[in-house]
């Protein structure tokens, strides 16, 4: 076997670690998959680790358009995307896209229908204004529910102004270290197992 | 305008706020950033080993570290099978009903399944997700060739796997490279298959070529000997640390040892009914067959308990309830898999060609 010697200098106890963080984040992000079909988490993580290892998956990776290796791509950010890819394409491998059975992910109409129907499409629908209005509301209560927590309290207000900002993005611009966002992210977990405590009463 | 009830508000908050402690929870860059402790405190919380890790190069052909780090065992829908997927972490015994011999290798580090056995090479390297998958729908045992080469291996090292697996579960990794208690087992099993043989062959002389001896003792002795017998095989054979009649017991059934020790509790019948006055040949067959019984019933699990399923006919159609009611749950389950995963595939698809960049779990909070 032929195994890139930048993988092979990576010495037991690196792979240790990274093993035992791939299978965290494999279960954490598809836990409900395993629930679902009771495949075994840990074996994807480990066939992500060994298809690496192994040459299957070729790391660091190549840019297709340049042809030049993605040298700014970490080893553990690599595996997490192999577990995807393994997760995405397991079993039966890659399906065709049936592009009848995907519906709209809201509850509105179909864009043509939209177009046809009694409202202009651009204009702003009465639906829209409610929609705004209650997506506020909620987010309000969102923060009500973590007032007391000052760093959760930005985190929840940066994200409402930017929802596709990744977690090292929101520590970067609060400010705050990985660490701090990583304890943060314990306490909106104790937060919310009492509230949903109180919930169940 | 806003017809939302605040309890309805309050509600959704929460699931949109576990939702983005979700997504928290799953980020690269939080898990990457976490010491190891941290990390395996987490592995804790959510009920999984936080020591389950093999290293690479142990699945790495022809290396020392895989020679020792791997174990081959043999399972299917047998005692030993049942407790191998048990091990492997599938409870569910009725889709494994007719599984008959299933040949792995499992790591000593307890859980990982790597490969198929290097002994055979009818598989190529497959992951435990594969090989189940393939195991469930029966596809392996289309296969004519496999079928005999199982039949095979399976005869003539049955026993010593067995050995091996019984063992397995007793031993750390560490005391797994040292391959010294291999030898110990033989030879444990060895002694226990000559003290079975001599004292049937006594109890046989004994007992039925009505050799005078008093017959206290002799039903006395019986009784001591066949407990010790049972006992030891209950500790030759044991699983874990527990050497547990049961376990004990089921192995009598399968085995050689198991008709040799059947052989002598119906010995032990004899010298009971002849002290108490009473002997016949029915009463010698009904012996035997009651002990059987006994045996089966005390086994209570793996193919003692299958054979018995199996046997009397109510139970039989107990079987076929459950296997019908099997086969429905898993067609429900098929039919929700594939669902699922054509709309998984879809989506992530979907997200690839448009947006490749954009992690899919982002879109559960606004989705």
């Amino acid at each position: 076997m032929n195994v890139d010697p930048r993988i092979r200098n990576i010495s037991d106890a690196q792979w240790r670690e990274m093993s035992t963080k791939l299978r965290l984040h494999t279960w954490k992000k598809y836990g409900w998959l395993s629930k679902l079909t009771g495949i075994d988490l840990d074996d994807i993580a480990q066939q992500a680790i060994v298809d690496t290892f192994t040459g299957k998956r070729r790391w660091p990776p190549i840019d297709p358009t340049t042809g030049i290796e993605k040298l700014d791509v970490s080893l553990f950010y690599f595996l997490c995307q192999t577990v995807r890819s393994i997760v995405s394409h397991n079993a039966n491998g890659p399906r065709p896209i049936d592009f009848d059975r995907i519906d709209s992910p809201g509850d509105g109409p179909p864009y043509e229908a939209a177009y046809a129907g009694s409202f202009p499409p651009f204009l702003v629908r009465p639906a829209d204004i409610e929609r705004a209005a209650e997506y506020n509301d909620l987010t309000d209560k969102m923060l009500e529910l973590i007032s007391a927590d000052e760093d959760l309290s930005r985190i929840i207000k940066l994200w409402r102004a930017c929802p596709d900002l990744k977690p090292r993005e929101i520590a970067e611009e609060l400010h705050i270290t990985m660490p701090e966002l990583h304890a943060a992210r314990k306490r909106l977990r104790r937060r919310l197992d009492v509230l949903r405590r109180k919930q169940d009463e | 305008m806003n017809s939302r009830k605040p309890k309805d508000t309050h509600n959704e908050a929460i699931r949109e706020l576990t939702q983005l402690s979700e997504r928290l929870e799953c980020d690269v860059d939080l898990v990457e950033s976490m010491s190891l402790d941290e990390a395996q405190a987490e592995l804790r919380e959510l009920n999984l080993d936080p020591n389950k890790t093999v290293s690479p190069r142990e699945i790495e052909p022809n290396s020392p570290e895989r020679k020792r780090a791997h174990i081959l065992v043999v399972g299917g829908a047998g005692f030993i099978g049942q407790q191998t997927w048990e091990l492997l972490g599938d409870t569910d015994k009725e889709s494994r009903s007719d599984i008959r011999e299933l040949y792995v290798m499992h790591s000593a580090d307890g859980g990982r399944v790597v490969a198929k056995s290097d002994s055979t090479s009818l598989f190529p390297e497959k992951t435990t997700t594969e090989l189940l998958s393939e195991i469930i729908s029966h596809k392996i045992f289309d296969t004519q060739r496999r079928i005999e080469v199982d039949r095979e291996l399976f005869s003539r090292s049955t026993l010593e796997l067995e050995h091996i697996f019984s063992e397995l579960k007793s031993f750390s990794p560490e005391s797994l490279r040292d391959e010294s208690w291999i030898e110990t087992s033989k030879t444990r099993s060895k002694l226990c298959g000559t003290l079975v043989t001599a004292s049937t062959t006594a109890a046989v002389l004994v007992g039925i070529l009505n050799v005078p001896i008093p017959k206290f003792p002799f039903a006395l002795l019986s009784t001591v000997v066949t407990l010790f017998l049972v006992w030891l095989t209950g500790h030759v054979f044991r699983v874990g640390n527990n050497a547990s009649l049961g376990s004990g017991l089921a192995k009598l059934k399968r085995s050689m040892l198991g008709t040799s020790a059947l052989i002598f509790g119906s010995l032990i019948g004899i010298g009971v009914l002849r002290w108490t006055g009473v002997s016949s040949n029915l009463l010698f067959s009904g012996f035997v067959i009651a002990t059987e019984f006994l045996l089966i019933l005390l086994a209570g699990q793996g193919s003692a308990s299958h054979a018995l399923l199996n046997w009397p006919a109510r139970f039989r159609k107990r079987l076929q309830k459950i296997e019908k009611q099997n086969e429905e749950a898993k067609h429900r389950l098929m039919a929700e898999e594939s669902e699922l995963k054509s709309l998984f595939d879809a989506s992530t698809r979907l997200l690839d060609e448009h947006q490749p960049n954009v992690d899919p779990a982002r879109f559960t909070i606004m989705n």
